[in-house]
């Protein structure tokens, strides 16, 4: 359904970073190789949590418009 | 890591960068290894998923924040790598942008001086100067009784101080020497140092003090040789042997009146310099000394003010004869702000108009180089651009070229102006007296002028390189025509200002000023009546003539070139200036009495007109026998005389008329000595003279006079002027600089017309045709602008005389333009006929 090449992931963490939201430290991950790891912040949380709320928002609001318009047509 | 380490650490972000999309990738490859892939398939599937590395590194660069400031540091190299590999091109526009802002700077800096920073002394700003205003009109100053009054019973001032700069002294028998009197105070209060020896002071004002006297620096420099040793000599300063005890320093040439001064003495020293005048305590009669204070802190103006009324209340109760009980006393700021400069010299304004006018034209020259450069650098563009630089990215980095030129420019104006302040000042013949002030505000002038002109005259230039303007043919010839226009009106404005000073300079006088003294006797503010005024009018003329050498003493209202003229605005007439003179004005004078006669004896209702007043008011009939209401009074004129030519100084259109002298006229006039030796001698004599009749009077020579209003508008011409050789200088550099780049743009396309065996005619006449339309359509608008500008420079510049359209002045100016347009274009030309087609046809 949808075909994102996984480096794509890189630009959009920086970018979070930049803002603030992200938080990333450079640990020894599993196989003993320093990985940097992405944890959210405070303000991440906080970004996150309206996104998904105004996410919800949204999605309810398509289905509604959907439904509507099926049970009319 | 926040925005500034990430900025710096740019090698660190780096690594991790890469270990980190290694890492991902890695662990792709194992994944794909584990699933049993050979290693170079693993790999090959691990790149199409992970996608490409290079491209996500550069997103996540962007997405760093950073970017821009990279961006413009790699700008900014490039910029100065761009600019070190044509030197031509940034030397010839630092050069032009150093011209336009440091002319600016360098008469901003000058004009600041002179009309700012002229009064090097303490609190400049809090001084004031106080005057007295009665219904009566102004009064000219304070008798040394009031001021000594004042001194004691103010409450408010700091301090109070006196100078007395009405008369002039000889010093060693010979010229004539401007002198002050001050209080013993002044130089204290003021702050002012010396710079040898020591100023008047307190102990002066003791009694018994030996008579001394301080040298202005000037003076001392010119006429003792900047001697030293010249402190604790004795010399004779009105024949009274008297002691130098120090010089000024050079950064207080004048009295705070403005009034240059070469001697300056306590003021105790009056009577002794004076004989006749009285001695100094408790005397009301001599009201010659002007007053200054600086009020305590937390002390209003106003408040200083109605302290000094109420005491002037008690003093007009003890001496009624000289105080009125209606007098008020006003403080003025010695140090004048630059609304009030602007007010009482409309020529400020038309020289701000015309720095600026130099800075467009600078502007404009620069905008013209830039839009050649932007021709010459079109290829380089435009392989930018198709290999995906796009348009805001070529524009900024164009911009930041534009940038580095500006501070380029800017440092090269800040050196230019200083040394252009210098130039200047040594012109204007004042080299130390004035205290330049190259301060921060100088510095950032500096950039925003440079910054603004390199900005908004690179920016058309750079948004036709990138195609964003297309228009380049208007562009290119509306910034000729605004170059042209500009410089043709500062070339036309400085050709006319010049011959007005020229003019001036040698403005014919009917009347031989250098052998006239005026004499100042004290008779108003006495309450003396109308006859008893006569009689010792007569008394001091009777002496007068009998000193030796004087060939006629005469008596005026307005002494010509002094500072009260009186004016009569009638409508439909040009200024007149009115006198009032006795019988024997013009004969003194040497006016000859055209036709018609002068006034008899005690004659009323009659009129004497000049030539020029005769024209204007009766310009087709015999003025002789017309009626004329003027002065209060229908007059009959009897007589026309000779032009005296003093009035023109100030006023090149106004007209004289000279009424006889009446009751009120006698107490405030004048008389006029005429001898045909040196006069100075007389100074000397004079107030012994009037002693012995018991009368004080203040001597001055009609040439201080004369020197003192010339000098009075004379630095603001030489700025005007020099600003005139500025413009030529880019007039000339910008037409070079637009044919010189023809030439090298046209280069191929002339060498094939040469070979097709075009001639030298036809070649020049393809070089000059170009820029030849928006040239000359920028010659007549500058035409037209310089008409209108000279139409309000000649309603604002009142001392200078200039003519309605002064047609020497604008052919000056146009012809100047056009010789140095030609001389510009002809060696550039000149290259262009050397263009040798083979070479020319072979290099492409």
């Amino acid at each position: 359904m949808l075909q994102v090449q996984q480096g794509s992931l890189y630009p959009a963490l920086h970018r979070l970073e930049n803002r603030g939201l992200l938080a990333a430290e450079w640990k020894d991950s599993e196989t003993g190789r320093q990985a940097k790891f992405y944890r959210l912040t405070a303000k991440g949380h906080t970004e996150l949590k309206s996104e998904t709320e105004s996410w919800k928002q949204l999605a309810k609001a398509v289905r509604l418009i959907l439904e509507s318009s099926e049970a009319n047509g | 890591m926040n925005w500034w380490r990430r900025l710096v650490h740019r090698g660190e972000m780096e690594r991790h960068l890469d270990a980190e999309l290694r890492f991902h990738f890695d662990g792709l490859v194992a994944e794909n290894l584990r699933a049993g892939m050979s290693e170079p398939e693993a790999r090959r599937s691990a790149r199409l998923e992970f996608g490409g590395v290079e491209q996500l590194k550069e997103e996540c660069r962007d997405a760093r924040g950073t970017r821009w400031i990279e961006d413009l540091w790699q700008d900014l190299c490039y910029g100065a790598r761009v600019l070190g590999s044509a030197p031509a091109f940034t030397l010839g526009a630092v050069a032009v942008l150093a011209l336009g802002v440091g002319v600016n700077l360098a008469e901003f800096q000058v004009f600041d001086a002179i009309i700012f920073h002229y009064l090097d002394i303490r609190d400049a700003d809090s001084v004031l100067h106080l005057t007295r205003n009665s219904r009566r009109g102004p009064s000219p100053g304070f008798p040394h009784g009031a001021v000594e009054f004042y001194q004691t019973h103010s409450r408010s001032f700091a301090w109070l101080i006196s100078e007395d700069s009405t008369f002039d002294v000889v010093v060693e028998g010979d010229a004539a020497v401007r002198s002050t009197l001050v209080s013993p105070n002044y130089f204290a209060s003021l702050g002012i140092v010396p710079a040898w020896g020591r100023l008047v002071d307190a102990q002066d004002a003791q009694p018994g003090a030996e008579p001394v006297a301080a040298l202005g620096y000037d003076y001392w420099r010119n006429h003792w040789g900047a001697d030293p040793n010249v402190i604790g000599r004795i010399v004779r300063i009105n024949n009274r042997p008297v002691q130098i005890v120090g010089v000024l320093p050079y950064s207080f040439p004048r009295s705070l009146l403005g009034r240059m001064s070469e001697v300056w003495f306590p003021v105790s020293m009056r009577p002794l310099l004076m004989a006749g005048t009285p001695t100094l305590q408790q005397d009301f009669t001599r009201p010659s000394e002007a007053l200054f204070g600086k009020l305590k802190p937390a002390v209003s103006q106003a408040a200083g003010a109605v302290e000094l009324t109420s005491l002037t209340r008690e003093l007009a109760r003890q001496q009624p004869r000289y105080f009125r009980d209606d007098e008020q006393l006003e403080g003025q700021l010695v140090q004048q702000s630059i609304v009030q400069v602007v007010r009482s010299r409309p020529a400020v304004a038309v020289f701000f108009v015309m720095i600026l006018l130099v800075l467009l034209s600078a502007c404009a020259n620069l905008g013209n180089i830039l839009l050649a450069r932007g021709l010459a650098r079109r290829r380089e563009i435009d392989i930018r651009m198709a290999i995906g630089a796009s348009r805001a990215r070529v524009l900024r980095q164009l911009m930041t070229e534009n940038f580095l030129l500006a501070l380029l420019g800017a440092a090269a104006g800040l050196g230019f102006g200083a040394a252009a302040v210098r130039l200047l000042l040594n012109a204007m013949d004042s080299p130390h007296t004035l205290r330049l002030t190259i301060g921060w505000p100088i510095l950032i002038a500096a950039l925003v002028l440079t910054m603004v002109s390199a900005i908004a005259f690179g920016l058309p230039s750079a948004l036709q390189s990138v195609r964003l303007n297309q228009r380049k043919i208007h562009l290119r010839q509306s910034l000729v025509g605004i170059q042209a226009a500009v410089s043709c009106v500062l070339l036309i404005a400085s050709g006319i200002l010049a011959r007005s000073a020229i003019s001036s300079a040698s403005l014919p006088l009917a009347f031989d000023y250098r052998d006239m003294l005026v004499i100042y006797p004290q008779l108003d503010g006495r309450n003396l009546a109308a006859p008893v005024v006569q009689d010792k009018l007569n008394a001091l003329s009777t002496r007068f003539s009998a000193l030796p050498s004087v060939a006629g003493v005469t008596a005026a209202v307005v002494p010509p070139l002094g500072r009260r003229p009186i004016i009569d605005s009638l409508p439909g007439l040009p200024p007149v200036y009115r006198n009032a003179v006795a019988p024997s004005y013009f004969t003194v004078m040497g006016l000859p009495v055209v036709r018609g006669r002068t006034f008899l004896p005690g004659e009323q209702g009659v009129i004497i007109v000049s030539e020029s007043a005769a024209r204007a008011v009766w310009p087709a009939q015999d003025p002789l026998g017309q009626q004329w209401q003027l002065a209060r009074a229908q007059r009959t004129v009897v007589g026309i005389v000779k032009d005296s030519g003093a009035n023109l100084l100030t006023d090149a259109d106004s007209i004289e008329a000279y009424v006889p002298m009446e009751g009120p006229d006698l107490e405030r006039t004048a008389l006029i000595l005429h001898t045909p030796g040196d006069p100075a001698p007389l100074v000397r004599m004079i107030p012994g003279s009037a002693a012995a009749v018991n009368e004080t009077v203040s001597v001055t020579l009609m040439r201080t006079s004369h020197d003192n209003l010339l000098e009075a508008e004379r630095g603001l011409v030489i700025l005007i002027g020099s600003i005139g050789s500025v413009a030529t200088t880019l007039a000339a550099a910008s037409m070079y600089a637009l044919v010189a780049f023809t030439v090298a743009q046209r280069k191929r396309e002339l060498g094939i017309r040469m070979a097709l065996g075009a001639g030298p005619r036809h070649i020049l006449n393809v070089l000059l045709r170009q820029n030849a339309k928006p040239t000359v359509a920028g010659a007549v608008a500058g035409l037209v602008l310089a008409a209108i500008l000279s139409r309000l420079v000649r309603s604002q510049i009142v001392l200078y005389k200039l003519e309605a359209m002064d047609v020497v002045g604008f052919a000056t100016g146009l012809a100047g333009f056009a010789l140095v347009s030609v001389l510009a274009t002809l060696s550039p030309a000149l290259r262009a006929l050397r263009i040798d087609p083979s070479t020319t046809l072979h290099d492409e």
